[in-house]
């Protein structure tokens, strides 16, 4: 006789059961139990200022680091991302000592808790993010790229399943990054996914502001080279689904995907937004999308029960209120402290990103010049020899920027480089600076040399926020993470000038924080100090003049390929008691040439940061006066850094004013008889030292 | 009599409604119109609650953490009335007293010298323990360059150590020759000697003048202002005539430029004072025409005191515009005096004061009398006043010393 089987649990057939369900609760009520114990107990008590709850996003996240495995994969957010990394492993006592901006974490108290950086040796990792919306796009989009150069160039293995993934909310695909970082990826077919989730929201701006419909997915459907999704990451099904198939179409080297995930924004854009731009009606709509009870549905009875669930919960409500505790008790950084590590320190070694952080030491090197021939050759060919060498002895180099594959760069210094080394490690790229700066961080962060090139040093200003964030990489991830790249700038006037071609500027990388910065006015200082640059473990900006690039009075012999400058090292090239003359670049010459017969001091600084303060100091010392001539505008141009050094230190020394002669505040001239009027020529220089002598 | 008045939180707002963070004051203080009272913080902004009148805080109705409605009561201020009044707190309203005296004018705009000292030259004189008043400045306007303290510094430490002049320099000429080694001091007189004549072309005029009114005022004065502390001169009689010679004939006090005459509007009256051997020194009376005979006593009597004690500063010489030169009291009767402190224009020699016969005509009648008189001569500097000036000048300085009131 046949017995009817009672049902006593209704039959589940949806539930994936490669996903580790109970991780993934467990993840998703721990960041939901920090999201609320932050809310009641740690921002009342002022524990945590910038506070970041992410419900509403959570499930989606976690589902997506539960497909991050590969020790290459990485991944850079925004604010927003905390579920994500607490699903790569991120340590809970760190996520919330950050948080409270104590000693060790991420930042050493530096950074803002939400701005993560995860240095995992062993696993994925979360490249350092930024407090900018849109900066995660392209040093993403560079670290894929550097996954594919290892594995095509350096020929490693483990890099053949690795992809980089971008996590942004629905404001950022207005950003400048995001279509950088787009047109990167397709372009060059590279193993990113970029993951939107949804909200509707950038703080209180509507998706419709940022890209028309207020559906980037559906607006992206023609984008040749990228596969979209888009689906319900509220759904836990859905969201784990579409999650792994995105993934795993990039992991196959497809090319790169965008996966469109829509969230409900449960709280306000952060503690202190209290949303009174949603209608409370929306707000409840928005709740009736949570995906926790979805989740708990999905998984009561399936994989847990009710009881199992009930204890999850209140397991991780210890969890979190121990690590809270802990994370209260850590110490806050010494203020003493708080200007180290802004560049390398010897003895300190970053965990992640640069050649030095995988065990590169640079081979021996000389500061004395030894050339094989005594004939001069130019600082363009100087240039490209010494790339051409380091390239040569190290396959992590890697050149690239507008026109400099084929045509060898406007200035021809990359000439024959990509015939002889290659497309994947001297390329083209997309007419977009903040693309070519943001990939080569994500590149240094990977462990090549990424060297990109500037067209002309006009143009770097798109790549501004790129650069000043390169800079401070080091600082605020308190040595953990190090993005040394090479930047090289050709830029002042030449035959003529003009704003867009012959401006120098170069004060605003002095100021721009743990940039060093390089202005060589001759080949031999070229050579040298390009190599050190090429062999460093900071980011360099590397100045080279357009006038100086074939002039004769710059023309050296080669010194060799071993020849390599220390920076903060500036050199004497004539000696006297009564005056001292100080400058860089194309200056030099014209110092030189205007001081002849004077008995004065003549200084090429030849870097600016480090700028070597001992040589000015005491030649200034002896001799009483000083004048600073640069071809960059006066006010706040880097003379005014050195004329005041100058008086703090040797005030006591001094017979003279401290003068400078400059261009006046103006860009440069087109007409060459206008800007010959407005650099300061040797004749104006001579006049203005005579002055200074005469005093 | 008091008023009390109503605190209210502000009906507009930005954000939700407020709490009261935080009062500023407490019940009893005092405060002023537009003092914050109180802070409330809504979702978006810190807001600060201003004293809508000056007065005493008298009630808090909202304490902190309270919720603070718009138009809600915080508290209440009793205004006061003038007469209860105590003065308010006042913000320091003296105008911030500098630490060090004002930097001087860019160049001396009398002498046209640049008397300041550069970081440099201060360290190598203080070091040396020296001033610079001696040292001639080769640098733009006269500067002292570092170069030429670190000179004059030189030759402090290889001067031999008498000033006084050796026995060899009275010796009668014969025999061997000595060297006296020029002191600072030498070298300045000579440099600015130099200097003057070649700049200037120099033309003395000689006016005699009968010191019977001077003397005459000054026996019934001088006990008296002794007895106050004042040591009155003839000096002081020539400083004042020549403040009115002054008005009569004002290119005497200025200066040449080379597009134009610079007259100047104070009468700076520099008085050459000997020391000895160790040469001269011309102590300034500033603003002369402003002083009654007492007071350019008293400055003179001040300035040649601290002169002989070497105890001048270099405000004391400086700024001169004219120079008087008392020649006459080491026995000269006439002299053609150099103009010592260029860029001034002119300079009066006073000779020695004699018993000298003179033929003086009363009631139509030619007399024989005896007077006490001295030569005055002015030298000037012929590219700015001719001859028609200078004895303009000569004649009413003349006036008025021979016409002195009696009182």
């Amino acid at each position: 006789m046949a017995t009817a089987q009672r049902i006593d649990t209704p039959i589940q057939s949806n539930i994936d059961p490669n996903v580790d369900w109970k991780t993934v609760v467990e993840t998703v009520l721990t960041s939901r139990m920090i999201d609320h114990l932050e809310e009641t107990e740690l921002v009342p008590a002022k524990k945590v200022l910038y506070q970041f709850s992410a419900r509403g996003h959570d499930m989606a996240q976690v589902l997506l680091s539960q497909q991050l495995d590969d020790p290459l994969d990485a991944v850079c957010g925004y604010y927003r991302s905390r579920p994500l990394l607490l699903g790569l492993g991120v340590d809970l006592v760190h996520a919330i000592g950050s948080a409270m901006a104590r000693e060790g974490g991420y930042s050493d108290g530096r950074d803002i808790g939400v701005v993560f950086n995860y240095p995992n040796q062993n696993g994925p990792k979360a490249l350092p993010m930024c407090g900018g919306v849109g900066t995660q796009y392209s040093p993403t989009a560079g670290w894929a790229q550097a996954i594919e150069y290892r594995a095509k160039v350096m020929k490693e293995e483990s890099a053949k399943r690795a992809i980089a993934v971008c996590l942004g909310g629905d404001g950022s695909v207005a950003t400048n990054g995001f279509w950088a970082a787009l047109t990167i990826a397709t372009t060059q077919k590279l193993p990113v996914l970029f993951y939107i989730e949804d909200n509707q929201y950038g703080i209180s701006v509507p998706s419709t502001f940022q890209t028309p419909g207020g559906n980037i997915a559906a607006n992206l459907a023609s984008f040749d080279g990228l596969k979209i999704w888009d689906g319900d990451g509220t759904d836990p099904e859905e969201a784990s689904t579409l999650v792994k198939q995105a993934v795993n179409f990039v992991r196959d080297r497809n090319g790169p995907a965008l996966l469109r995930l829509r969230v409900p924004r449960l709280q306000g854009h952060s503690f202190q937004d209290t949303q009174t731009y949603k209608s409370e009606e929306f707000v409840e709509s928005e709740w009736e999308r949570d995906p926790l009870p979805k989740l708990k549905e999905h998984v009561v009875p399936a994989i847990l029960s009710e009881d199992e669930w009930a204890n999850l919960k209140s397991e991780v409500e210890n969890r979190v209120r121990s690590a809270i505790e802990t994370a209260d008790s850590l110490p806050v950084a010494k203020p003493e402290t708080v200007a180290t590590d802004v560049f390398f320190e010897e003895g300190k070694m970053q965990k992640i990103g640069g050649q030095w952080a995988e065990g590169y030491r640079p081979p021996a090197s000389s500061d004395t010049p030894n050339p094989e021939s005594k004939n001069r050759i130019n600082m363009v060919t100087a240039i490209r020899r010494t790339l051409e060498h380091e390239m040569e002895i190290n396959d992590r180099v890697t050149l690239f920027g507008e026109d400099i594959g084929p045509k060898g760069g406007v200035h021809a210094v990359t000439l024959g480089l990509q015939e002889k080394f290659g497309f994947d490690r001297v390329f083209d790229t997309s007419l977009n600076e903040e693309g070519i700066v943001g990939r080569a961080v994500g590149m240094a962060m990977a462990g090549l040399v990424p060297v990109p090139e500037i067209q002309f040093r006009k143009y770097a200003d798109p790549a501004t926020e790129q650069i000043n964030d390169c800079g401070t990489v080091r600082w605020r991830t308190n040595n953990q993470f190090a993005s040394p790249i090479v930047l090289r700038m050709p830029g002042g006037f030449f035959k003529c000038g003009d704003p867009w071609h012959s401006q120098t500027n170069e004060v605003q990388f002095a100021h721009s924080i743990g940039w060093k910065l390089a202005f060589p006015s001759n080949t031999e200082d070229a050579v040298g100090l390009l190599r050190t640059s090429l062999r460093g473990n900071d980011p360099v900006v590397f100045f080279e003049h357009r006038a100086q690039l074939d002039d004769p009075w710059a023309r050296r012999p080669y010194p060799g390929d071993d020849f390599a400058l220390p920076f903060g090292k500036a050199k004497k090239i004539a000696n006297g008691e009564r005056a001292t003359l100080v400058a860089w670049g194309a200056m030099v010459q014209r110092c030189e040439e205007a001081a002849k017969g004077k008995d004065c001091d003549v200084i090429d600084l030849r870097t600016l940061i480090p700028w070597d303060q001992e040589m000015v100091l005491s030649s200034v010392s002896k001799t009483g006066r000083c004048l600073i001539v640069h071809e960059d505008n006066s006010t706040a141009g880097f003379g005014a850094e050195i004329a005041a050094k100058i008086a703090d230190e040797v005030f006591l020394d001094l017979d003279a004013p401290v003068s400078r002669l400059t261009m006046p505040d103006i860009p440069s001239p087109h007409n060459a008889v206008l800007l010959n009027g407005a650099v300061p020529s040797v004749d104006a220089i001579s006049q203005k030292l005579d002055q200074l002598l005469e005093f | 009599m008091s008023d009390l008045i109503d605190i209210l939180v502000p009906i507009e707002q930005e954000g939700t409604t407020g709490v009261v963070r935080n009062w500023f004051v407490s019940v009893g203080d005092q405060v002023a119109e537009g003092d914050p009272l109180v802070e409330l913080e809504t979702d978006k902004v810190a807001v600060e609650v201003p004293a809508p009148q000056s007065g005493i805080l008298k009630e808090i109705s909202l304490q902190s953490d309270a919720e603070a409605p718009p138009g809600a009561l915080l508290g209440k201020l009793d205004t006061l009335a003038p007469e209860d009044a105590a003065q308010p707190v006042e913000a320091a309203s003296e105008p911030v007293k500098t630490a060090a005296p004002m930097p001087s004018t860019p160049v001396d705009s009398q002498s046209g010298m640049e008397h300041r000292h550069s970081p440099a030259v201060r360290r190598i004189l203080a070091e040396a323990g020296t001033s610079g008043d001696a040292i001639i400045g080769t640098g733009k306007n006269g500067r002292i360059t570092k170069a030429d303290a670190l000179a004059f510094v030189k030759t402090l430490r290889s001067k031999p150590a008498p000033l006084a002049p050796t026995p060899a320099a009275h010796a009668p000429v014969s025999g061997t020759s000595t060297k006296v080694p020029h002191t600072p001091m030498r070298r300045s007189i000579a440099s600015h000697m130099s200097q003057s004549l070649s700049t200037a072309p120099h033309v003395t005029a000689v006016f005699e003048a009968d010191f019977s009114a001077i003397i005459k005022h000054r026996n019934a004065h001088k006990n008296a202002l002794k007895q106050q502390g004042v040591n009155l001169t003839f000096t002081a009689y020539f400083l004042a005539a020549a403040v009115e010679a002054m008005k009569v004939a004002p290119q005497i006090n200025s200066r040449w430029h080379d597009d134009f005459i610079e007259m100047f509007g104070d009468v700076n009256i520099g008085v050459g004072t000997a020391l000895g051997d160790d040469g001269l020194i011309v102590p300034v009376v500033k603003k002369a025409q402003s002083l009654s005979l007492r007071g350019i006593a008293e400055q003179l009597q001040d300035l040649t005191a601290r002169a002989r004690d070497r105890k001048l500063k270099p405000q004391d010489t400086q700024g001169g515009t004219f120079t008087i030169s008392n020649h006459g009291v080491s026995g000269s009767l006439v002299a053609t005096p150099i103009i010592i402190n260029q860029p001034q224009s002119a300079i009066l020699g006073i000779g020695k004061l004699e018993k000298r016969v003179s033929v003086i005509e009363v009631d139509g009648h030619d007399t024989i009398q005896i007077r006490p008189k001295a030569f005055v001569s002015l030298s000037i500097d012929h590219r700015v006043i001719d001859g028609h000036q200078t004895n303009s000048w000569l004649t009413r300085f003349v006036e008025v010393i021979e016409n002195w009131p009696a009182e």
